[in-house]
């Protein structure tokens, strides 16, 4: 478990954290958001002890921390192979055991045939998965993943997605550092929204969704005349195919009647997503 | 393994693996070959050294006296001619040059006129001097055979006592002193120039936040200065090699028996004043160099530093090795960034009260603590910071704060 207490951090006049706490439990996938400039990497400088708080504490149980940050820089000279050595031995792992797990992840992220390329020859996505390969190498139980989104083509996004969903299934505490809020909502499920160094939000991505809940519904139908001439709706505005409506009476006795009058296709409550709670808690901020 | 050994490791296979190690080894292998070639084809060559040349030597004498007494040696012969026929040969090369006695040698000056002023002139100076005593003993009816008893030279050989009563060769004292100084300077130059890459390098590309969440700032400089001071040792080690494989002159030197006895003492300053002044120095250009954020403005901070270095070196060659016991050489040797080159060329070369070695071992080891308190600070606080470079007061406030 990991607890991060009221943890202040100045940098000049600029305030970069002010007085930010969070949990993280064991086996979570953890949703650190905010906008660029929020402050969000200087807590995971704090969390690494790479710099310190000014105030505030961390408490940790990880003894394994692996970390891929933002700045991603390799030594270009290096061979793959040589560089993930160079970083196994400085996690005090045996010739034998980096060997093994290098050889797994290079088959895994499928660049077992380049292990002997230097880094330079590498694409910008390759380079990337070497990077993931490090921050993984030692088997950490806990693993920060810095804006590991940015600069990733599709494919990629897709292949990390399900790499940090099957750490999750191993058991391992991930905390993931975006403003990517699509790729957050399908991965996290507790989250700390934070603005200008300060936490908005903390908590389940669950309650969070559950407290931005909306009373608004997705309605599509065959007859799309018909909408207009319903009495105890308010139409919002048109989506897709269909309408955002707001149903003033209740909705099982409304979508009772409406199937006597056409054919509904779609009839959902709509959920918001991270994004749109985002936008929303900033905006207010 | 230790962290820092680790990183001392990649450091040094890094930089033996690159182009530029490769370039700078044979380079002299270069210069080495080239020298040899000329050597070769130039009469004067190296080759010459230890071959017995005659040079032919013009003597004009307007005089009409000195010139019946001047007798040739195994290196010189003497051949009497008028002035415009010594011009025509010496352009002929026929001889070497002429000497011009004038018609009062008493009063006037003996000239010697060549086109290239490489000849010793000592041994010519003898001849002229012997040939001198001979006249003025013919001129007072004295035996001639005098002659090489008076002009027998005093051979005045420059040793130093120390306060212990130990003697050593002044000469070949001031050669080590000033080997020290050379070794100590480019050894300085070379690692300075590659740790401050190395810090750059990984600053600027980012993969400083990664190392960092694996070693602590102050093991990582650390285990980079003793890779690389490792490196630059093995290629001055080759550049020795190299030079004592192709080159005669170590040899020669040898042959001759120099007297490089130095007291104990001495040698452990030597150490001590070149593993310390090393630390310093680097420590002192890592200290600028962690403040910046380019390589322009890395090529500025090593300026910096390097010309803090020259004021010591240029010090010791003009003014040190001349007066070792004056003022300005005490005040010097006892300033801690001067210490490590000044105060071994004056132990060398002059007795230094042992109070004045003391002090100064005193003051740089403090200012030594110092420097790599505040560089390891300073390397720790800015390696994250990107942007404009760090001025003083920042620096200041930043160290305030930590």
């Amino acid at each position: 478990m990991l607890s991060v207490k009221n943890i202040s951090k100045k940098y000049g006049d600029v305030e970069a954290l002010k007085e930010l706490s969070f949990d993280i439990e064991k086996g979570d996938v953890f949703g650190l958001l905010g906008p660029n400039g929020s402050g969000k990497t200087t807590t995971i400088r704090i969390i690494l002890s790479i710099i310190f708080p000014d105030k505030g504490e961390v408490k940790s149980t990880f003894t394994r921390i692996g970390y891929l940050p933002e700045e991603r820089g390799l030594y270009p000279t290096m061979r793959i192979d040589e560089l993930i050595y160079f970083f196994g031995a400085l996690r005090g792992m045996e010739k034998k055991e980096i060997g093994k797990q290098m050889d797994f992840w290079l088959q895994k992220l499928d660049l077992f045939d380049r292990k002997q390329d230097k880094v330079q020859s590498l694409s910008k996505g390759l380079k990337q998965r070497v990077h993931l390969l490090i921050s993984v190498l030692h088997d950490p139980q806990f693993l920060i993943l810095d804006e590991p989104f940015t600069g990733l083509d599709p494919i990629a996004i897709k292949g990390l997605r399900e790499m940090i969903a099957e750490l999750k299934t191993r058991g391992k505490t991930v905390l993931l550092s975006t403003h990517w809020m699509e790729q957050a909502e399908q991965l996290c499920n507790t989250v700390c929204l934070i603005r200008k160094g300060k936490r908005i939000y903390g908590g389940s991505l669950r309650e969070l969704k559950e407290l931005h809940k909306s009373d608004e519904i997705y309605l599509d139908v065959k007859d799309k005349s018909v909408v207009d001439k319903l009495k105890d709706i308010e139409i919002i505005g048109r989506k897709d195919e269909g309408f955002i409506i707001k149903v003033k009476k209740d909705s099982g006795k409304f979508l009772t009647e409406l199937t006597e009058l056409t054919e509904v296709f779609e009839f959902r409550l709509i959920s918001p997503s991270l994004e749109d709670i985002f936008i929303k808690e900033i905006g207010n901020e | 393994m230790n962290k820092s050994l680790i990183i001392a490791k990649k450091e040094f296979l890094k930089y033996i693996r690159s182009k530029w190690f490769r370039v700078f080894l044979v380079l002299p292998l270069i210069g080495m070959g080239i020298l040899i070639l000329i050597s070769s084809f130039a009469p004067e060559g190296f080759s010459n050294l230890n071959k017995k040349e005659i040079h032919r030597i013009g003597i004009v004498d307007y005089s009409k006296q000195i010139s019946e007494y001047l007798e040739n040696t195994e290196k010189y012969e003497l051949i009497q001619m008028d002035s415009m026929e010594a011009v025509e040969q010496m352009w002929g090369k026929n001889i070497k040059g002429f000497i011009v006695i004038p018609q009062n040698p008493d009063s006037g000056e003996i000239i010697y006129y060549s086109s290239s002023l490489n000849l010793e002139l000592w041994p010519l100076r003898e001849i002229l001097r012997k040939g001198t005593i001979k006249l003025k003993l013919k001129e007072r009816g004295l035996n001639l055979s005098f002659a090489d008893e008076l002009s027998k030279g005093i051979n005045l050989v420059p040793k130093k006592i120390t306060e212990g009563g130990g003697k050593s060769s002044g000469r070949e004292m001031l050669l080590v002193g000033l080997f020290m100084v050379v070794f100590l300077y480019m050894f300085i130059i070379l690692t300075s120039q590659l740790m401050a890459r190395s810090v750059i390098e990984e600053k600027l590309n980012g993969i400083i936040e990664l190392i960092i969440s694996d070693i602590t700032p102050q093991k990582l400089l650390f285990g980079k200065f003793l890779g690389i001071s490792v490196t630059v040792l093995l290629l001055l080690a080759i550049w020795g090699l190299i030079g004592i494989t192709f080159l005669n002159y170590p040899l020669l030197f040898l042959s001759h028996s120099l007297d490089f006895s130095l007291s104990l003492g001495v040698i452990l300053y030597f150490l001590f004043a070149f593993i310390f002044g090393y630390t310093l120095y680097t420590f002192f250009i890592i200290l600028f160099v962690s403040t910046v954020n380019s390589e322009e403005e890395v090529n500025q901070a090593l300026t910096a530093g390097i010309i803090i270095i020259l004021i010591p070196y240029f010090l010791s060659f003009f003014w040190v090795m001349q007066n070792p016991s004056s003022i300005v050489s005490v005040i010097s040797s006892l300033i801690p960034f001067f210490t490590p080159l000044i105060m071994p060329l004056r132990l060398a070369i002059s007795t230094v009260p042992l109070w004045q070695s003391i002090v100064s071992v005193f003051l740089l080891v403090l200012t030594l603590w110092i420097i790599i308190l505040l560089a390891g600070k300073v390397y720790r606080l800015s390696m994250l910071l990107v942007g404009k470079p760090l001025n003083f007061r920042e620096v200041y406030n930043l160290l305030r704060k930590s």
